[in-house]
C-alpha cells in the first residue's frame, strides 16, 4: 500500500488546504522530505539519534499482572521510556533533521499536553535552534510541569487565549506565526495532521514504534499479535504502531478516543466516533463540527487528546474498516491510570491510560496476544488525577 | 457578462472594502452594505465567520467571534445580500473558510449565492488544486471563485491562478495574516508581475490601513482591498449605530479620494 498519493490524499481524505503564502514553503518541505526518505545518510543520522539520544529501541514489555486481570497476553510498547517521556521525540528528531537540511534556524510548535512542546524544545536545544511553543491557556494550567520543562530547555511558551484555549487554538496560532515568519521558520507539527506532507512525514517518523514492536513480538512469541491498541488524539502514536502492521490483515487495530464525560454528551473529543467529514488545519478529515461547519468545543481529562480533528489516514482506515475507533471516558481513563500504576508499577500518561482502559472492554481470550502503545509516562498528570479523585 | 467582469471594463483604479457579516449585528451589516454601495466602492467582500480563521489577525478574529455570537451564517447573509441587490449593482463576494462552504454543500452554496445575487467567493484555505470539482461546478454556473496569490507564490503557481481565477486575482501584500501593522508592505511590487501574466485585474490587500498607503500600492495593482482597518472603525463605534455609519462613511470617503482620483 502506498498512500498518500502525490498530493497527500488518503482516499478522499488529506491533501493540502493551505493558505497560498505557505504553499511555496510547504512544497519545499515536501521535496526535502522526499529526498530524505531516499537518502541512506539521513536515516543513519536519524537512527543514530534515536539510539544514542532517545534511547531506542525501547522494550516491548510483557505485562503479566495486567494480562491476568484482562486476559490473554498483553505487551506494552514502552514509549514512556524514551528520552522526554513519550513517543513525541521520534517525530521531533526526524523533523529537526529536515529543518536543519532546509537551513532553518527557528522552530515553532503547538502543544496540548506539552509532551510535543517538550520534545520540540529538547531537540531545538540540542541543535542550537530558537524555539517557540504555542499552548492554550487552559492547557498551560493543567500541564504546568511541562511548561516549566520547556522554559528550562530555553523555549518560549506563548499562551493562546483565543477560541477554546486548547490544542486546536494553539495550532491556529502556530499557523499564523508561520504565515508571518515563513522565510526563516520551520513548523514542527506534533501529530499526523496538518497540510501534506505532515501526516505522511510524521507517520514515517513514528513508524519506528510498530517496526520495533513487530520484530519484538515475533521474537518473544513467534507470531503476530491479534490486537494493537493505541490512544488517538491527532493519531501519531496510533499510526506509528499500526502502520507496519497494515498489510497483516489479521491483526486487529483499535484506536481509542477520548470519550470525556460520555459520547452521548457534548463533552468529549471522539472525533472519529462522532464527527463528520470536513476541513481543519489544512487537511480533509473527520472533525467535530456543528451543522454549519463551525468547529465544536471538545473535552477530555487528557490535554493531548482534546482535539476536534484527527489525522486523515485514520479517517481513511476507519472508512475502509481496516481499523476500529472506540472511546473511553475520563472516569475509565483514570481507572486505567490507577490500574497500570498498581499492577505494574508504571504510571502512564492520561492519554495512554485511555488505551489501557480499553483492555477491560475487549474481553480478551486466553490465547489472544495484544500490544498496547504506552505512548507516555504520567508524571505530568499526577495533579490532574489527584484533583479528579478528590471530587 | 457578470458584475465583476463588468467592473473590469470600468476605467480607473478600484476600491474594495471588507466587512464581517453580523458584526455588530445583521441589521447593521445591511446598513453598512448599502452605505458602501451608495459611496460607490467598486466591490464588497463580506466575511462569513468561522471558528478557526487561520489567515486572520486579531481584528478580524474578534469580529468573527462577535459575529458567531450573533448567529451570522451563510443563509442569513445571503438574505441581506438579496435585499441589497434589489437596490444596487455593486459586485459582492463572500470571503470565508472552506469548511463552512463544504459543510453547506458547494453545489447548493453556488446555486443559492447566484439566486441571492452574490457574485463569487474568496476562500483562503482552498487552493485551486484541492477539490477541483468545486472549481468546475462554479465555472459552469458562472460563479466567480477568486484565488489569492502571495509574495511567496512560485511563478508556476501564479500562472495557474491567473488562468483559473475568475473576476480578479487577489494579491496578498504581506507575509502574514490580515491586519498586520502598517509599514510591512514590503512585497507589493510583485503584484505587477502577476498583472503582466494575464489580462486579469489584480487587487491587492492585507495590511492596508491608511489612505497614504494607497498611492504606492496602486502603482503596481488595479485596486486596493481594505479590511481590518474598516472592521476596526465599525467595532470602535458600534454602541451608537448612527455614529458608526457616519464614521464608516468618512473612512470610505478618504480612501475613495485616493483611489478614484489616482493619477500616475
Ligand atoms: C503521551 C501522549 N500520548 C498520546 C498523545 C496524543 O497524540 P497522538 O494521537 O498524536 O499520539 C499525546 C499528545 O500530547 C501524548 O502526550
Amino acid at each position: 500500500m502506498s498512500l498518500p498519493d502525490k498530493k497527500g490524499h488518503f482516499g478522499i481524505f488529506g491533501g493540502s488546504y493551505a493558505p497560498e503564502t505557505l504553499r511555496a514553503l510547504i512544497d519545499k518541505l515536501e521535496k526535502e522530505y522526499k529526498k530524505a526518505l531516499k537518502d541512506k545518510k539521513f536515516w543513519e543520522e536519524y537512527n543514530y539519534y534515536l539510539r544514542e539520544y532517545a534511547g531506542r529501541p525501547n522494550p516491548l514489555y510483557f505485562a503479566e499482572r495486567l494480562s491476568e486481570k484482562f486476559g490473554g497476553k498483553i505487551y506494552l510498547k514502552r514509549e514512556d521510556l524514551n528520552h522526554t517521556g513519550s513517543h513525541k521525540i521520534n517525530n521531533t528528531l526526524g523533523q529537526i533533521l529536515i529543518a536543519k537540511r532546509m537551513g532553518k534556524k527557528r522552530i515553532i510548535a503547538e502543544t496540548g499536553a506539552g509532551q510535543h512542546g517538550v520534545a520540540a524544545a529538547t531537540v531545538a536545544a540540542m541543535f542550537g535552534m530558537k524555539c517557540e511553543v504555542y499552548m492554550g491557556e487552559e492547557d498551560i494550567k493543567r500541564q504546568a510541569l511541562n511548561v516549566f520543562r520547556m522554559n528550562i530547555l530555553g523555549a518560549k511558551v506563548n499562551s493562546v487565549s483565543s477560541g477554546t484555549k486548547t490544542l486546536k487554538d494553539a495550532m491556529n496560532e502556530a499557523i499564523r506565526d508561520w504565515l508571518v515568519n515563513v522565510d526563516d521558520t520551520f513548523y514542527l507539527i506534533g501529530t499526523v495532521s496538518g497540510f501534506h506532507p505532515y501526516p505522511a512525514m510524521v507517520r514515517d517518523f513514528q513508524a519506528v514504534i510498530g517496526k520495533e514492536a513487530r520484530q519484538q513480538i515475533l521474537k518473544a512469541e513467534g507470531r503476530l499479535p491479534n490486537n494493537l491498541v493505541a490512544c488517538v488524539g491527532g493519531g501519531s502514536n496510533a499510526i506509528g504502531l499500526f502502520y507496519p502492521f497494515l498489510n497483516d490483515k489479521k491483526v486487529r487495530l483499535f484506536g481509542v478516543e477520548a470519550g470525556g464525560l460520555g459520547i452521548k454528551t457534548a463533552m468529549h473529543a471522539a472525533t472519529l466516533s462522532k464527527g463528520s467529514v470536513g476541513i481543519l488545519h489544512g487537511t480533509k478529515t473527520y472533525i467535530l463540527q456543528d451543522k454549519k461547519g463551525q468547529i465544536l468545543n471538545t473535552h477530555s481529562i487528557s490535554a493531548g487528546l482534546d482535539y476536534p480533528g484527527v489525522g486523515p489516514e485514520h479517517s481513511y482506515l476507519k472508512d475502509i474498516k481496516r481499523a476500529q475507533y472506540v472511546t473511553v471516558t475520563d472516569k475509565e481513563a483514570v481507572e486505567g491510570f490507577m490500574t497500570l500504576s498498581r499492577l505494574e508499577g508504571i504510571i502512564p500518561a492520561l492519554e495512554s491510560s485511555h488505551a489501557i482502559a480499553y483492555l477491560k472492554k475487549m474481553k480478551l481470550k486466553k490465547n489472544e496476544l495484544t500490544i498496547v502503545c504506552l505512548s507516555g509516562r504520567g508524571d505530568k498528570d499526577v495533579n490532574t488525577v489527584i484533583d479528579y479523585l478528590k471530587k | 457578462m457578470n458584475r465583476i467582469e463588468k467592473l473590469e471594463k470600468v476605467k480607473g483604479k478600484k476600491l474594495i472594502i471588507y466587512l464581517m457579516a453580523g458584526d455588530p449585528d445583521m441589521a447593521s451589516t445591511q446598513a453598512l452594505l448599502e452605505m458602501l454601495c451608495t459611496e460607490g466602492v467598486s466591490l464588497i467582500e463580506i466575511g462569513i465567520p468561522f471558528s478557526d480563521p487561520i489567515a486572520d489577525g486579531k481584528t478580524i478574529q474578534l469580529a468573527g467571534e462577535r459575529a458567531l455570537k450573533n448567529g451570522a451564517d451563510i443563509d442569513k447573509t445571503l438574505k441581506i445580500v438579496k435585499a441589497v441587490r434589489k437596490k444596487f449593482d455593486t459586485p459582492m463576494v463572500f470571503m470565508t473558510y472552506y469548511n463552512i462552504i463544504y459543510k453547506y454543500g458547494f453545489e447548493k452554496f453556488i446555486a443559492n449565492s447566484l439566486k441571492a445575487g452574490l457574485d463569487g467567493a474568496i476562500i483562503p484555505d482552498r487552493p485551486y488544486d484541492e477539490d477541483e470539482n468545486f472549481g468546475k461546478v462554479a465555472k459552469s454556473a458562472g460563479y466567480d471563485i477568486i484565488y489569492l496569490t502571495a509574495p511567496t507564490s512560485s511563478v508556476e503557481r501564479a500562472r495557474k491562478m491567473v488562468e483559473k481565477t475568475s473576476g480578479f486575482l487577489y494579491y496578498i501584500l504581506v507575509k502574514g495574516t490580515t491586519g498586520v501593522k502598517t509599514g510591512a508592505l514590503n512585497d507589493y511590487k510583485k503584484a505587477a508581475v502577476f498583472k503582466k501574466m494575464g489580462k486579469r485585474q489584480v487587487f491587492a490587500g492585507f495590511g492596508i490601513s491608511k489612505p497614504e498607503q494607497v498611492k504606492e500600492v496602486l502603482k503596481y495593482s488595479d485596486g486596493v482591498i481594505v479590511g481590518s482597518a474598516f472592521v476596526k472603525i465599525i467595532n470602535e463605534n458600534s454602541e451608537d449605530k448612527k455614529k458608526m455609519l457616519s464614521k464608516a462613511r468618512n473612512f470610505v470617503k478618504k480612501f475613495s479620494k485616493e483611489v478614484f482620483e489616482y493619477e500616475k
